[in-house]
């Protein structure tokens, strides 16, 4: 596996842009818990750190370690990192049992590859841990399943089918009995990989919370976005909460962010087409008052509508030429 | 006086206590496996009440919910009536001169009891039959600090899910252990019911026993194996008849062959009067990895993925529940079952030309590669047939290598690239993977050098 930012350059993915921002929002809204800069920020910084430098910038966040894999990418990686942030040069498999779990963490496991039994214990691993107000981010990728090229690279007939391999891979009691070979496609294999992603942190914590002598913990899903630049991703969003502080998390508000659809169903970031001076029309007239109508001109109405929706999480692009 | 005191001291108190009877019962069974029983009694009742034909169990239909709260399982299945709750049902083991169901799965006595105190505090049976109709309510903790080891009637109330016009049982348990709860509300632990019950109780489900977990209906499945049209490539079958002085017959069937490749699903399934008890089982007991101890030389080779093609199957079947090679849990065989014993050494014989002709297809592999092994080729282009179609008693028969059809004889070349290098050319190239550059730089090189 070719590390992934010698594949796309991080700096040009608005929908991801759209995202972090997005995330942003989230953390922003943990006050109740205590001050957010006293959060701990897991992520996978890569060579860009640009989730590391919003919440820096942003945020005041102080504390945070980036995990990073490609041991190769050692100097270039030490070269680039802002803000003297810690890097680990091990898996996240290895590196997240290490964390110090008596403080709040916001993990964002940004993972570039689809799901993976290692991501499911990495799910698990943290599920053991995580102290009531740690927050918990998973991206996976969800263009199609390995499995259909291992099935079509196969080629005899009469061979198992790529869900007969995905079952293989993860067993059966993790893959929904219901799930049919359509379900390892696009963005319904979003949805296969996120509820593979919850139903794994459900398990754990019923094995945390029937032996452990400490209160129960429980996990509530915050939203779940899908979205595209090049491959499809999903994301999980959530918090772990003790059944005391759930008045903490009501105090959060998270059903008030902006981005999140009415009624709830995953966010799917759509980033619209349009030139410099549509922008600014549009923007203009943003945030609409009730009632009001877009004044639109030549402006296409889907277009439109993408951005009125989501303008405040993305990017201002500029091409600068001489 | 005296007399109380000298036989106080020549009575020792070696009584159970309940409490240490509920604990021990519960502790060696896993929580699956304590489902299972319950959905075995049901197939107990259905099997008592089947009809002739491919379908003997159309009608029977066996209900399973549980939450965080609750767990419940009501079946159609006949029900029992009052006089064997009374003298059999609830006992610890099954006391002697029980009636028996012929061919039954749940013969020990202690599968249904095990199953409530392993889930909770509390718990309600109600059983109807066409004429009789009783239920059971016990408050567990209570009744462990009571005297006598009896259990009290509750009233029944019919309903529509059971009376004398529909009879059945149902057994309710609340006031859950919190590791049970805990397990009860999580998807996984429902998924892992449905596949277990899906292959654990594929027979009955195959014969119209209609079973339903959390609302969700579960589907059979059955055991494929591989057979060729021209009949040069077929699995082996085989039947054996033990005959016992007293008692009842036990039959056996054995088939073995090749099946899809498929790593989860390679190995021996063990069935027992049509219930599954192992499962792909590739360990020493079924026969891999076995060595000859007086000559130490390895009869059968350990498990390894180039045997992820085998299948093998042997059912056992006797109206004698208690001859059939099985462990208590029904997880695992009896070893030292005789029949088992007999049957294992046919096994065995049955198992080593599969294993024979498995190697000879990972060499034709090696050979060709898979895109041009025709032994491979055959293999793919063989049909899938289920497991009961195939005929009573054959020799397993496979095409032996070199004598298909082939073109040249072909090498493997195999060799290591900077990662950089090879992503270069896959884009001058217009190929999708490093294998197919290796190839089509082969070829260009070839035509170049003047190759034809």
């Amino acid at each position: 596996m070719t590390a992934s930012f010698k594949r796309i350059d991080y700096s040009l993915r608005p929908a991801k842009h759209a995202e972090r921002r997005m995330l942003c929002d989230v953390f922003r809204r943990l006050r109740p818990f205590g001050r957010v800069e006293d959060y701990i920020y897991v992520g996978f910084g890569s060579i860009w750190f640009s989730d590391f430098t919003l919440l820096h910038r942003s945020l005041g966040i102080k504390n945070m370690i980036s995990i990073e894999h490609a041991e190769t990418a050692r100097d270039r990686i030490e070269d680039n990192k802002p803000f003297r942030i810690p890097v680990d040069y091990r898996k996240s498999t290895d590196v997240l049992p290490e964390l110090n779990w008596s403080r709040n963490q916001f993990l964002w496991l940004d993972y570039d590859d689809p799901l993976s039994v290692d991501m499911l214990l990495d799910m698990r691993t943290v599920a053991r841990r995580a102290g009531s107000g740690t927050v918990l981010a998973v991206s996976v990728q969800c263009t199609r399943a390995p499995q259909h090229a291992q099935s079509e690279q196969d080629r005899s007939p009469g061979g198992p089918t790529a869900l007969d391999r995905f079952v293989d891979l993860f067993g059966r009691e993790r893959v929904p009995p219901e799930t049919a070979a359509e379900q390892l496609y696009g963005w319904q294999f979003g949805t296969l990989s996120r509820a593979m992603l919850f139903q794994e942190i459900e398990a754990e914590l019923a094995t945390r919370n029937c032996t452990s002598p400490e209160p129960e913990m429980h996990f509530q899903p915050i939203c779940e976005i899908e979205y595209e630049d090049g491959a499809k991703m999903t994301t999980i969003i959530g918090i772990f909460f003790a059944p005391n502080d759930r008045g903490l998390v009501e105090q959060c508000h998270f059903e008030a962010l902006d981005f999140l659809p009415n009624p709830l169903t995953p966010v799917r970031i759509a980033v619209p087409k349009l030139t410099v001076r549509e922008f600014k029309k549009l923007e203009s007239q943003l945030p609409l008052a009730a009632g009001e109508e877009l004044q639109l001109g030549t402006i296409p109405l889907a277009e439109a509508r993408q951005f009125a929706d989501m303008y405040r999480y993305l990017p201002n692009f500029a091409v600068l030429e001489s | 006086m005296a007399d109380v005191q000298t036989q106080e001291k020549q009575q020792i108190n070696a009584e159970p206590t309940k409490t240490f009877f509920v604990e021990m019962l519960t502790r060696d069974i896993a929580l699956e496996q304590a489902v299972l029983d319950l959905v075995d009694n049901s197939v107990d009742g259905a099997k008592a009440l089947r009809s002739d034909g491919d379908r003997p169990f159309e009608g029977r239909e066996v209900q399973i919910e549980f939450s965080k709260d609750k767990f419940r399982i009501l079946d159609n299945c006949g029900g029992f009536d009052s006089e064997t709750a009374r003298a059999y049902a609830f006992r610890f083991g099954r006391p002697a001169g029980m009636p028996r169901t012929s061919h039954s799965i749940g013969q020990f006595g202690v599968g249904m009891k095990r199953a409530l105190f392993k889930f909770g505090h509390h718990f309600v049976v109600r059983s109807a039959t066409t004429a009789d109709t009783w239920a059971v309510e016990v408050q567990v903790p209570e009744w462990e600090t009571q005297d006598g080891w009896h259990f009290p009637w509750a009233e029944f109330q019919p309903d529509d899910d059971l009376s004398n016009s529909n009879p059945g049982t149902e057994i309710v348990v609340t006031d859950l252990r919190s590791e049970v709860a805990g397990k009860f509300s999580t998807k996984l632990f429902e998924n892992a019911i449905v596949g277990l019950i899906k292959s654990k109780h594929r027979e009955f489900i195959a014969g119209g026993l209609s079973i339903t977990v959390n609302g969700q209906h579960i589907d059979a499945t059955s055991l494929y194996l591989l057979v060729a049209e021209d009949e040069k490539f077929q699995p082996g079958t085989d039947e054996l008849l033990f005959k016992v002085e007293q008692g009842e017959d036990i039959r056996v069937r054995i088939v073995v062959g090749v099946g899809q490749s498929a790593p989860r699903e390679a190995g021996w399934y063990v069935i027992c009067n049509g219930r599954v008890i192992l499962e792909a089982d590739r360990r020493n007991s079924t026969g891999w990895g076995q060595v000859e101890e007086q000559s130490n030389s390895v009869i059968m080779p350990s498990y390894h993925n180039q045997y992820a093609r085998f299948r093998g199957i042997v059912s056992f079947d006797s109206a004698d529940s208690s001859r059939v090679p099985w462990n208590t849990t029904k997880t695992d065989i009896d070893q030292d079952n005789p029949t088992w014993q007999k049957t294992f050494g046919r096994m065995l014989e049955m198992m080593r030309p599969v294993i024979s002709f498995l190697n000879e297809l990972d060499n034709d592999i090696d050979e060709h590669t898979r895109d041009h092994s025709p032994l491979l080729d055959f293999v793919s282009k063989a049909k899938a047939v289920k497991s009961e179609d195939l005929p009573r008693r054959s020799a397993f028969i496979a095409p032996a290598r070199g004598t298909l059809h082939k073109g040249p004889k072909t090498v493997k070349v195999q060799y290591s690239k900077p990662i950089d290098q090879v992503d270069f050319l896959m884009k001058e190239l217009s190929t999708a993977s490093a294998k197919a550059v290796g190839e089509r730089t082969f070829e260009l090189i070839y035509q170049r050098m003047g190759g034809e």
